[in-house]
């Protein structure tokens, strides 16, 4: 279990770290967009860039809430319930849920396939779209794992709290 | 299975999965996507949630989300909360009931930085709840202000759920924000009157605190000014069409960084703490945006909507009735629902029945937002009042209810009054 968190913990900074530095680009982006455009000198493609940007940074901050647990519920029933049912019945869910997940991220997966053999490219700038395409994959990829990791977790007997050690 | 009765299926077991704990975002999805798949095709519902998840993850207009969450939480380093309470209380303290106003005035100050009623009700229950219980304010006056002014945050700009109830209903986000300036002014107002209201019939629930001197109150402006005048340009930017709304977001993330700079606060591990609280916080929210859009796919293939305006239409009540009705419906699903749930779940059945009957897009946008934001201080599941108890430890939660109530019968007054005079929501969209 240990191994499993340590790794997934890395990938899931290493994603964290690439949807900071994409969230970081399109505000530099929009910011020398807006300040240029207002002395009337216009860039070209910024927009498609600012869209691409928006790809990661998106993608990429739904495995961390994942990480974080900050996938918003509704708790006012499951927590009246007691701890030997609620924590199998929230990990039941998670699993249940991250189907929706699966399929998302077949769907990108194929929609990668096409824009790549198509050979898809941004307009004005031609920039290849397929490794955001793939990066979106890899990201539900990894949320799915960060979700059963979770529901693992909870079928597993409860830690006891720093206080009770 | 005939789609109206695949989608009445689809509908119950989203709410039981809602409620046996599975995340909002994720029962969306998965009951959207059976439901497609049911009334489709299994290609078919897989082909839909790529484009539409791929049409979003991609769409400028959610910039928004992350650029002005950013802004938020940047400022929030600033101590901005604390600094607008002050300037606030040196002008209202020394009526009765005046630290409870200021604490209103501070909110809507703070909500015009910040997208999200929670953290406004965080921020003023650690600033301004402190001061208003040493001043000998009754409990619940000083709990209910604090948890009330917080709901001010979803009304003025730049508001989490306005960018929500944008994207499901593809509604100009920059109109909604024009949208929720006036009512988002009166509420404070009306806010206010309550208090004052509740000291003149109980001056011992909100005493006076000695009148502050101009000078002291200049000083307090002097510290507060920067980020009016961030609010002022980027809103004023959204409103003369100098930039998208997204474009304001950058900006305002690029300001409030100066700002912070500039006030000396500007530390790596404020940097990083403000970066990585943006990307969980948009996390959570395209977690529920992206499984909200295809329920809403779902429920477009069910025709339901159609069916629900067509079935109301035998009825021949008048549209004003039907709002009330709908209106009734998120009181009281608010009781038992978080904002961005009701939201996310009601929406996709009640805008084209709303739109169809004639109510304005965005005028529905701003009722549904102040319906939701109402939830937030109602019990049992009022999220505004349970963050407060967070802050707050020794006030016990029935106190706290009790202390909003007046502030829920504002709302009522508030939201009639918009009802009645459209223009105050339409009118700067319209300009």
């Amino acid at each position: 279990m240990r191994l499993i968190e340590r790794s997934l913990g890395l990938a899931v900074q290493g994603a964290a770290i690439i949807g900071v530095v994409a969230l970081v680009v399109l505000i530099g982006l929009v910011v020398v967009t807006v300040t240029f455009r207002a002395i009337d000198i216009a860039f070209p493609g910024t927009y498609v860039l600012q869209q691409l940007m928006i790809i990661p940074t998106v993608s990429l901050s739904l495995v961390y809430a994942a990480w974080k647990g900050r996938h918003t519920r509704v708790e006012i029933l499951t927590q009246k319930f007691r701890p030997e049912v609620a924590r199998p019945l929230e990990a039941l869910m998670l699993v249940t849920g991250s189907i929706f997940w699966i399929v998302v991220g077949y769907a990108w997966y194929q929609q990668a396939l096409i824009a790549g053999a198509r050979g898809e490219k941004t307009p004005l700038l031609d920039i290849p779209v397929w490794p955001f395409r793939t990066l979106m994959v890899a990201a539900v990829i990894l949320m799915v794992l960060v979700v059963f990791y979770r529901a693992l977790e909870l079928l597993m007997p409860e830690k006891p709290k720093a206080s009770e050690t | 299975m005939s789609p109206e009765l695949a989608g009445l299926v689809g509908i119950l077991s989203l709410f039981l999965l809602v409620t046996l704990g599975m995340p909002i975002g994720f029962a969306m999805g998965l009951v959207g996507f059976a439901g497609v798949a049911l009334l489709l095709s299994a290609h078919a519902a897989v082909v839909k949630v790529g484009v539409i998840a791929f049409d979003l993850a991609s769409n400028d207009a959610i910039g928004t989300v992350p650029l002005f969450l950013f802004m938020a939480h940047i400022l929030f380093v600033t101590g901005i909360g604390k600094d607008l309470f002050d300037f606030a209380a040196r002008c209202l303290g020394h009526l009765r009931g005046g630290l409870a106003m200021a604490t209103v005035g501070a909110s809507a100050g703070f909500a015009s930085v910040n997208a999200s009623s929670l953290a406004t009700t965080a921020t003023m229950g650690l600033v301004a709840l402190p001061e208003m219980r040493k001043y000998g304010y009754s409990d619940r006056l000083a709990t209910g202000a604090v948890a009330a002014g917080g709901t001010i945050g979803s009304l003025i700009p730049p508001s989490g759920m306005f960018i929500i109830y944008g994207i499901l209903t593809e509604t100009s986000i920059g109109d909604l924000f024009k949208a929720g300036i006036i009512p988002g002014i009166l509420l404070a107002i009306f806010y206010m009157i309550v208090i004052a209201i509740r000291c003149r019939f109980d001056p011992k629930a909100g005493p006076a605190t000695p009148r502050a001197n101009w000078a002291s109150r200049f000083e307090g402006l002097k510290r507060t000014v920067d980020v009016m005048i961030l609010f002022a340009l980027v809103m004023g930017g959204i409103m003369w069409g100098w930039f998208t709304p997204t474009e304001a977001g950058a900006m305002g993330a690029f300001g409030a960084i100066c700002i912070t700079a500039v006030r000396r606060k500007l530390t790596l591990k404020g940097l990083t703490d403000a970066v990585y609280e943006t990307l969980q916080t948009t996390g959570m929210i395209f977690g529920i945006l992206f499984g909200a859009l295809v329920f809403n796919a779902f429920i477009t293939v069910t025709t339901i909507p159609m069916q629900v305006v067509g079935w109301v239409g035998t009825f021949d009540f008048p549209p004003i009735i039907i709002l009330l009705i709908v209106l009734a419906v998120y009181f009281f699903l608010g009781m038992i629902l978080d904002a961005s749930a009701m939201m996310t779940l009601t929406v996709p059945l009640f805008f084209p029945m709303m739109t169809e009957l004639g109510y304005d897009a965005v005028l529905f946008g701003v009722l549904v937002v102040r319906m939701t934001e109402i939830a937030l201080i109602t019990p049992p599941v009022g999220m505004n009042v349970y963050v407060l108890s967070g802050v707050a430890r020794d006030i016990p939660l029935a106190t706290m209810f009790r202390g909003t109530l007046p502030f829920v019968v504002a709302d009522v007054l508030h939201v009639a009054l918009l009802i009645a005079v459209p223009a105050l929501v339409l009118w700067l969209p319209g300009l």
